[in-house]
């Protein structure tokens, strides 16, 4: 059947997964319920400490068919998944589901593990490398199931997803539990996406390389989660985990493209005393946010908070008193985590307070402007950041669509077309976030400004922002492209794209 | 024209695209392209026609595509082609 | 015209030539020359001739290969065949710029052909160089170029290159055309690329190259006709126009005397808002 925005989702998916087709950003709301979370109760002279895996495995009654959770923040430098599943494969499981935020090239290892029935499902927000390459390929016989990062807290709460033992990286980690992502040799700062996990998860078990006497001098997951510490060797390669390498783009383009984002900031009368902002890790976005902080610098703005992955140019912008808070759910270079470590405003938040739907409020909903990219967007602004062109998953939300419907004013940045491939296209390969949550798309050839917009066009325009029709973007493009071809299906699924409110928004198929 | 030699034009940059050429009895066009799926056909086409237009009928190309739109193309056919019938 | 701001763009990369699309700088100059090497000048050709199919060839110039190359008259086809507004012909002498016009003249439309001045000799024979062709519209300071031949060191300040600024400046009011100053090379120092253009205009130049897209606002914010210098040139034209229908040739103006050359220039900074008024975005 087709969903609110015209997507075709098969009904025996839905059938399948108990599930509801997308209705609208804000059209659906479950019973909004915390699940009863089963526990052993940790008795007084009792320790935390186990020597391996194995040994946790055993003690939490592992077995097959079972799911296991992991969080992302060590992103391509993450050993730990591996390192689990290796022990898991060892002791002969099979059937596992591997809930984790987020895959990266450095979990290729998981391929072999499916290929050998060890894991036999996927949820996750993000997939990258070998693992989304063979997903894409028709790997898995189940579907993958990918949810924005507020939508995986929020089928976690709801008792919806079932996580029997959480798994979670510990930068630094006492012998009772206590965890800190800011200091060891693996420091990744926020701990943010594993805060749910650990509260949600039939058992939890912490590996960490730091370990340290009873207490960590600063808590991030405390005691009362956490079911077992184990002492590893190391939980992942510091170059993969805060790689630092994202620059502000030098491309005279992207550059263009960034400025005209700040001025539609600016012409839409958000920069004032209390600006709340986001904006992503890639050069474009960072570009935008550092064209917005001299705009705040000249118009003396003190912003209320800045939100999101944090950055060393939103660190930057804290201490220049530009923002009076940080909210972090990630931190992306050594910067970011030395100033979590130090600086009280700059608060780590969990990725639930941050952007779960079905709480009394999500910290996106206090946004004012959020910056986002798209690997394409069509002509009814619905946003793809899951697929490439060529229908591969590459991608995933992550908080793309949990922003996007939270914030006042979603500004979508990107090149009109990469190489030949157009970005505004007539109907983008997947759908992960609505269109009518996208107020602006800035390119290079122009800006369009959603219809439901009015005001905001009529403001760019009389200040004489080169604002155009979407469709006239289309054309440009498929001017200069030529019209592309369509993809052929083969006619299975191979992911199952929800929304944050846990409906089924779009599904992926496999494609020739 | 013929091509009597082998040569190439072009790069391995974003929107450019790499052809590689050498004498061969009849017309042979090896394409890889990074947007093979969403414009395989159109890049072919503007090949052949461009090839057509130069009344070229035999040679072997090989072309490598990092999203080149149809001028580039064209215009990387024409100067490779030049280039393979230039005289030693 | 070429305007406010001239880019230089290389005729041999496909990138930056579909970038290019997308700026607004007021006139683009596609560069067979110093951006493209010796073996590839074929293949810039080629490439520049398939791009300029699509493009909008109003304020489109190329430069050419200089005529001491191998390379000008198959450019000089390309230029013929693509339509381009003008031709921008590198280390210009009078020699060079008659033989050019001499060409393109037989293509019975009007062309525009910018000298680039960018030797000691171009300085001193400025007059001659503009004089020696009706076509050209204006010139172009290469300081670089320039500075070699001179022997000199070229500084960010430029007082090297004070004395060619001024003469140039001044033989292209001399002679009613433009005059466009030398690029500013280093694309990441806007403010060193600002103070450039505000001295360049204050020496007379009407307009600045450019190297990178970056600077196009820049340049075009510095030479753009400012609004209360319209709104007095504006007053001017309708005083003046007042007065002749009275029948009175020298009038003044909030008491300042309006004569013929005051007039004249307020006509010109009119015609120049007219078509270089909006601000590039």
């Amino acid at each position: 059947m087709l969903n609110a925005i015209g997507r075709e989702i098969p009904l025996d998916i839905l059938k399948r997964l108990k599930k509801e087709p997308f209705q609208g950003a804000y059209g659906y709301a479950e019973k909004s319920l915390r699940k009863e979370v089963a526990f052993n109760i940790v008795w007084p002279g009792t320790g935390k400490l186990v020597n391996s895996i194995s040994e946790a495995l055993v003690k939490a009654k592992f077995k097959d068919g079972m799911s296991i959770s992991f969080h992302h923040h060590l992103r391509n430098g993450d050993y730990v998944l591996n390192m689990v599943l290796e022990e898991i494969a060892r002791m002969g499981f099979r059937d596992i589901t591997v809930l984790a935020s987020g895959i990266f090239e450095c979990h290729e290892p998981l391929l072999a593990h499916i290929q050998n029935g060890v894991v036999s499902g996927i949820h996750t927000n993000y997939m990258v490398g070998p693992v989304a390459r063979a997903v894409s390929a028709g790997i898995l016989d189940k579907p993958v199931i990918m949810r924005s990062h507020g939508g995986r807290d929020r089928a976690i709460e709801s008792g919806e997803l079932k996580i029997d033992i959480a798994f979670i990286a510990a930068p630094t980690a006492d012998i009772y539990g206590n965890i800190d992502g800011t200091e060891g040799p693996s420091a990744c700062g926020s701990l943010g996406y594993a805060f749910s996990d650990a509260k949600y998860a039939g058992k939890v078990i912490a590996l960490t390389d730091n370990l340290v006497s009873y207490p960590v001098s600063r808590i991030s997951i405390d005691q009362t989660c956490v079911d077992y510490v184990i002492k590893v060797d190391s939980i992942g390669d510091r170059a993969g985990i805060v790689s630092g390498t994202t620059r502000i783009t030098r491309d005279p383009v992207g550059l263009k493209i960034a400025e005209r984002a700040a001025r539609v900031i600016e012409t839409g009368g958000y920069l004032q005393d209390g600006f709340s902002f986001q904006t992503g890790a890639g050069s474009l976005s960072l570009a935008v946010a550092s064209f917005v902080r001299e705009k705040m610098r000249e118009k003396k703005i003190i912003g209320s908070f800045g939100l999101g992955g944090i950055t060393e140019l939103f660190v930057d912008m804290l201490q220049e008193g530009l923002f009076r808070t940080l909210f972090d759910t990630q931190c992306f270079d050594l910067k970011s985590v030395e100033s979590l470590r130090n600086n009280s405003r700059h608060q780590e938040i969990s990725s639930s307070m941050y952007s779960n739907p079905f709480t009394k409020g999500a910290v996106v909903n206090n946004l004012d402007v959020v910056i986002l990219g798209a690997t394409e967007i069509d002509t009814d602004f619905n946003v793809n950041v899951t697929t490439g062109s060529d229908g591969r998953i590459m991608g995933g939300s992550g908080g793309h669509c949990d922003a996007a419907a939270g914030s006042k004013l979603t500004i979508v940045v990107t090149n009109l077309m990469r190489a030949r491939m157009p970005v505004v296209v007539e109907r983008v390969t997947t759908v992960n976030t609505p269109g009518e949550n996208i107020g602006v798309l800035v390119t290079e050839y122009g800006i369009a400004v959603n219809p439901a917009n009015e005001d905001l066009k009529k403001k760019l325009s009389d200040n004489r922002l080169p604002v155009l029709d979407i469709k006239e973007l289309k054309r440009i493009a498929y001017n200069i492209c030529g019209e592309p071809e369509n993809l052929k299906s083969k006619g299975n699924t191979i992911a199952v794209v929800e929304y944050r409110d846990g409906t089924i928004i779009d599904v992926i198929p496999q494609f020739e | 024209m013929k091509i009597m030699k082998e040569a190439m034009a072009g790069s391995l940059e974003s929107s450019d695209c790499l052809i590689m050429v050498k004498p061969s009895e009849k017309l042979e066009i090896e394409i890889e392209s990074i947007v093979q799926k969403r414009y395989g056909k159109q890049i072919r086409a503007a090949i052949e026609e461009t090839l057509d237009e130069m009344g070229i009928t035999s040679g072997y190309y090989k072309v490598q595509d990092k999203g080149a739109i149809d001028y580039c193309l064209r215009a990387r056919v024409q100067t490779v082609t030049r280039r393979g019938c230039e005289e030693q | 015209m070429i305007g406010r701001s001239a880019l230089f763009i290389p005729a041999s990369s496909p990138s930056m030539i579909n970038a290019s699309i997308a700026f607004r700088a007021d006139t683009l100059i596609f560069d067979l020359e110093d951006a493209v090497s010796i073996g590839e000048k074929d293949a810039a050709r080629d490439l520049l001739d398939g791009a300029l199919g699509q493009i909008e060839k109003k304020n489109l110039f190329i430069r050419i290969n200089p005529l001491s190359s191998a390379f000008w008259r198959a450019d000089i086809e390309l230029f013929l065949k693509s339509g381009s507004q003008g031709i921008v012909l590198p280390k210009a002498t009078p020699g060079d710029v008659k033989s050019v016009s001499e060409i393109i003249k037989q293509s019975n439309r009007e062309i525009s052909v910018v000298p680039l001045i960018e030797t000691a000799r171009g300085v001193e024979e400025i007059t001659d160089i503009i004089q020696c062709s009706p076509l050209v519209s204006g010139i172009l300071f290469g300081a670089e170029d320039y500075c070699l031949s001179m022997g000199v060191k070229r500084t960010k300040e430029g007082r090297e290159i004070a004395y060619a600024r001024a003469r140039l400046a001044n033989a292209a009011h001399a002679y009613g055309i433009e005059a466009m100053d030398t690029p500013f090379t280093n694309a990441d120092d806007a403010e060193g690329l600002n103070k450039d253009a505000v001295l360049a205009k204050s020496l007379g130049f009407s307009g600045k190259a450019a190297i990178n897209p970056r600077q196009i606002d820049v340049i075009n914010k510095t030479f753009s006709v400012e609004a209360a210098e319209l709104e007095q040139a504006l007053r001017i034209i309708r005083a003046m126009e007042e007065a002749e229908k009275s029948g009175k040739g020298v009038f003044s103006l909030d008491r300042q005397m309006i004569d013929a050359p005051i007039a004249q220039r307020a006509r010109k900074l009119i015609k120049r808002a007219q078509i270089w008024g909006e601000m590039s975005c």
